[in-house]
């Protein structure tokens, strides 16, 4: 509303102002759509370009075709769908279960009153400065250790990647839900529990139903940067054909441009395309978390 | 009764779960580990079985991943900067000594060749061996060795087992692997019957002896005595006998950042970057991004929803995809950049134009996010604001300048903070993009893109080096501190600007 009322001030100022030009305010906005999409654009020429070099530069009809896609998909030695789908395997379940514990610490933080509620919520925030990141190396000669011991879980599974995702889940997204939970009322477990409802019920028959679309939204939001991840993958899974697309496709790529470049830009374009019509479909919540200091990772 | 159900199914296949992992740790002797398992069991039952603890039954699942895998590695990461622990010293100190004494094994001087088969006797495994020079055939086992009367050879002039043994294959012999290549029959003297590879054995004898009473190792044929030294073994003329193991070694790892020649100079050339990239980061998107935001939420501008949707494509792609993309796109003789504009700058290959590089990827990557919180946070600037100004008579510039952009920066001043710790730790936009290169001179690792989380990585995983997991975690630690100075200083300083406005 607020704004309505600015342009409204500034229109009528304008008016008086006879002139007004706003024709640079669109070059502005060419330019910098040329900018934001001239990458995107070459990528996607790039892969449909059977020629599949670097340095095509011209486009012509017989320069069209889907011959990089045939070769993603049958070249041995890049088993492209095994990535897709260990990519979407790993991230989904991660994201699932990244949500489910982030929901229920949510709930015990926003609806039971229990001793160091305050403490531990200040000590997770705290833990947030040390980003996984930062411990690479210790995870990674704590899950070698893990791999002498328990070789299903260890260097080189999905599991144990999965379960290493899962140790951040307590972070960013209880707070994030629980901020959420703050906002339903209260009331409604004080007549359910009144009416002689358990906590479990109280979660399974209000709160979760109230809340699920929301946590839908941030499931999809956990699943759109685990799929960014590489920095973890790339310790975890280092064997070509079972790893996910990030490391697979830098693998692909890096050192190879010359050669793979067709290719990689085909696996590229379909790899982004699910990630980026997520974002473009949440860009509301996203743009609404922005403003809480979530910096995408 | 459907939740009871699951509950109790549920902690069936944790205690199940548990119990298996349990046994492995039994079986290493691992009791440390196999104690923390126990106790974070019980403590599992007690919680869902209890009529209280109403609390920590929500808490316990993220609680436990929590501490191990963030709040453990955090621990892990802190004290094993304070130890040597790398490739040269990965092991513990009796796995190390063990290695070196099987490593350091001579065939003795002038004894036989022998041709072997591996045999066994159910679970027991043994060395059939036939002198080349007498044609006797002789059983070694774990006990020491033994003449077999009339051994007979094959073919190929392999003896073939007597009876109640059997022979490996060529290629169960091959799998035996370690347990093969580790078997020793002893002869006295120090001497022991050893294989080598699967069809052959020699009379093999170690270099060295290790005396635990002593702490010393010594030299059979020389005498020489090897002594210790932070995690190693030292002969007298001061080379170290590898492997070593890892020792606590205090704050060796910092005083040679501090003082090494060959570490600090890279690491402070790294470390400035470092500061200089992720600042740059910042200021850079931030400025074009405000620019845009300022520009185009025009109320005369059309198909601003439109706009805003292209915009933020940059920041919808996968990151690490649009990384790689631009690596390609700035490939010094094939890239588009040089192909389309006709240069020939070396992007990727020379020092100053890969930073140059990085940032303008970053540029590209990072204007999206802060042209929506700058957006954001115009908005949210009450319009009563901007409508007194211009009554009292400033002007659109004059409205700009004095009362938009100070609150703006109010708001956006944490997010920047955030930007730049986020930008301090841009694994991805370094690594994926130049993997820190070009090469340096001063340094084999530290290239010169390399931010101190790529070198951290590079030292701890980098290949064609040793990899030197103490020094690594030591970087991290400072990182942290850096990081976490640098947002509580300017965190306290907006905040008493936020109050003085």
């Amino acid at each position: 509303m607020t704004s309505v009322g600015t342009h409204r001030v500034v229109k009528q100022k304008k008016r008086k102002m006879k002139r007004d030009r706003v024709w640079w305010r669109y070059l502005v906005a060419f330019v910098a759509i040329l900018f934001a999409l001239a990458p995107l654009v070459w990528i996607i020429l790039s892969a449909l370009n059977p020629t599949g070099g670097l340095a095509t530069v011209s486009i012509s009809k017989d320069m069209l075709g889907l011959d990089n896609f045939r070769t993603l998909f049958n070249d041995p030695d890049y088993p492209y769908l095994r990535w897709y789908k260990n990519s979407l395997m790993v991230s989904s379940i991660a994201a699932v279960f990244q949500v489910m514990i982030g929901t229920m610490s949510a709930y015990a933080f926003s609806r039971i009153k229990f001793k160091g509620r305050r403490m531990s919520l200040g000590g997770l925030l705290l833990l947030q400065m040390f980003p996984q990141l930062l411990s690479l190396v210790a995870i990674f000669l704590f899950m070698s250790k893990v791999s002498d011991i328990v070789p299903a879980l260890g260097i080189g599974t999905f599991a144990g990647l999965i379960l290493v995702y899962l140790g951040g889940s307590m972070g960013y997204n209880t707070y994030l839900i629980k901020g959420f939970f703050d906002t339903i009322p209260r009331e409604l477990d004080e007549a359910a529990t009144v009416d002689g409802a358990s906590a479990n019920q109280i979660f399974f028959k209000i709160i979760m139903p109230l809340a699920a679309p929301i946590l839908a939204v941030v499931a999809l939001l956990a699943f759109i940067g685990l799929m960014n991840d590489f920095v973890l993958a790339s310790i975890f899974l280092t064997k070509t054909e079972d790893t996910t697309l990030a490391v697979g496709l830098h693998g692909l790529v890096s050192g190879k441009y010359e050669t793979n470049w067709g290719v990689f830009a085909a696996g590229a374009l379909l790899a982004a395309i699910p990630v980026v019509i997520l974002f473009q479909l949440l860009q509301r919540f996203i743009v609404e978390g922005l403003a809480s200091g979530s910096v995408k990772g | 009764m459907l939740g009871i159900l699951i509950k109790i199914l549920l902690l069936g296949f944790v205690d199940a779960t548990s119990l298996w992992a349990g046994t492995f740790l039994l079986a290493m002797h691992n009791y440390l580990a196999l104690g923390v398992l126990a106790v974070a069991t019980l403590a599992i039952n007690y919680v869902y079985l209890s009529k209280r603890s109403k609390a920590s039954r929500w808490l316990i699942p993220g609680t436990i991943l929590l501490l191990v895998f963030q709040v453990y590695p955090v621990i892990f990461t802190a004290s094993t900067a304070f130890t040597n622990y790398s490739t040269d010293h990965y092991l513990g100190k009796s796995e190390a000594i063990t290695r070196i004494l099987s490593n350091n094994v001579v065939q003795v001087d002038g004894s036989p060749d022998y041709a072997l088969t591996v045999v066994h006797q159910g679970q027991t495994m043994a060395l059939l061996v036939a002198n080349a020079d007498t044609g006797e055939v002789q059983l070694a086992t774990s006990g020491g060795l033994s003449t077999v009367k009339d051994g007979q050879l094959d073919a190929d002039g392999k003896p073939i087992p007597p009876k109640g043994w059997k022979a490996y294959t060529f290629d169960e012999a091959l799998n035996l692997g370690d347990a093969l290549t580790n078997f020793r029959s002893p002869m006295g003297d120090g001497r022991y019957m050893a294989a080598l590879g699967v069809d052959a054995a020699a009379e093999s004898q170690s270099l060295l002896s290790y005396d635990a009473s002593k702490n010393i190792l010594t030299d059979t044929t020389t005498g020489d005595v090897y002594k210790e030294k932070q995690g190693a073994f030292y002969a007298p003329d001061g080379t170290m006998v590898t492997p070593g193991w890892h020792v606590a070694v205090g704050f060796q790892n910092f005083s040679e950042i501090l003082h090494d020649k060959t570490v600090k100079g890279p690491f402070v050339r790294v470390l400035i970057w470092t500061f200089v990239y992720a600042l740059l980061s910042v200021i850079i998107t931030f400025i074009l991004g405000l620019a845009l935001a300022l520009i185009l939420n025009h109320p005369r501008i059309k198909g601003r929803k439109a706009l805003r949707s292209i915009l933020i494509l940059p920041y919808a792609m996968p990151g690490f995809l649009s990384v790689l993309i631009w690596a390609g796109l700035l490939n010094d003789d094939f890239g588009a950049i040089n192909q389309v504009f006709g240069s020939h700058i070396p992007w990727l290959t020379d020092p100053f134009w890969a930073k140059v590089a990085t940032l303008l990827v970053q540029l590209w990557l990072g204007f999206p996010y802060m042209f929506l919180i700058t957006t954001g946070a115009i908005q949210s600037i009450p319009a009563e604001l901007a409508e007194a100004a211009s009554v009292d008579g400033a002007k659109p510039r004059q409205i700009l300048m004095k009362i938009k952009l100070p609150l703006l920066m109010v708001s956006v001043t944490p997010l920047l903070i955030g930007s730049f710790a986020y930008n301090f730790n841009n694994f991805g936009g370094i690594y994926l993009l130049t993997g820190g290169g070009p090469a340096m001179d001063d340094s084999p690792i530290a290239g010169a893109t390399d931010i101190l989380i790529s070198y951290t990585y590079k030292l701890a995983f980098g290949s064609g080096h040793g990899n030197d997991y103490g020094l690594a975690c030591a970087i991290s630690i400072l990182i942290f501190f850096i990081v976490a100075t640098v947002s509580t200083i300017s965190f306290t300083r907006t905040r008493a600007l936020e109050n003085l406005s």
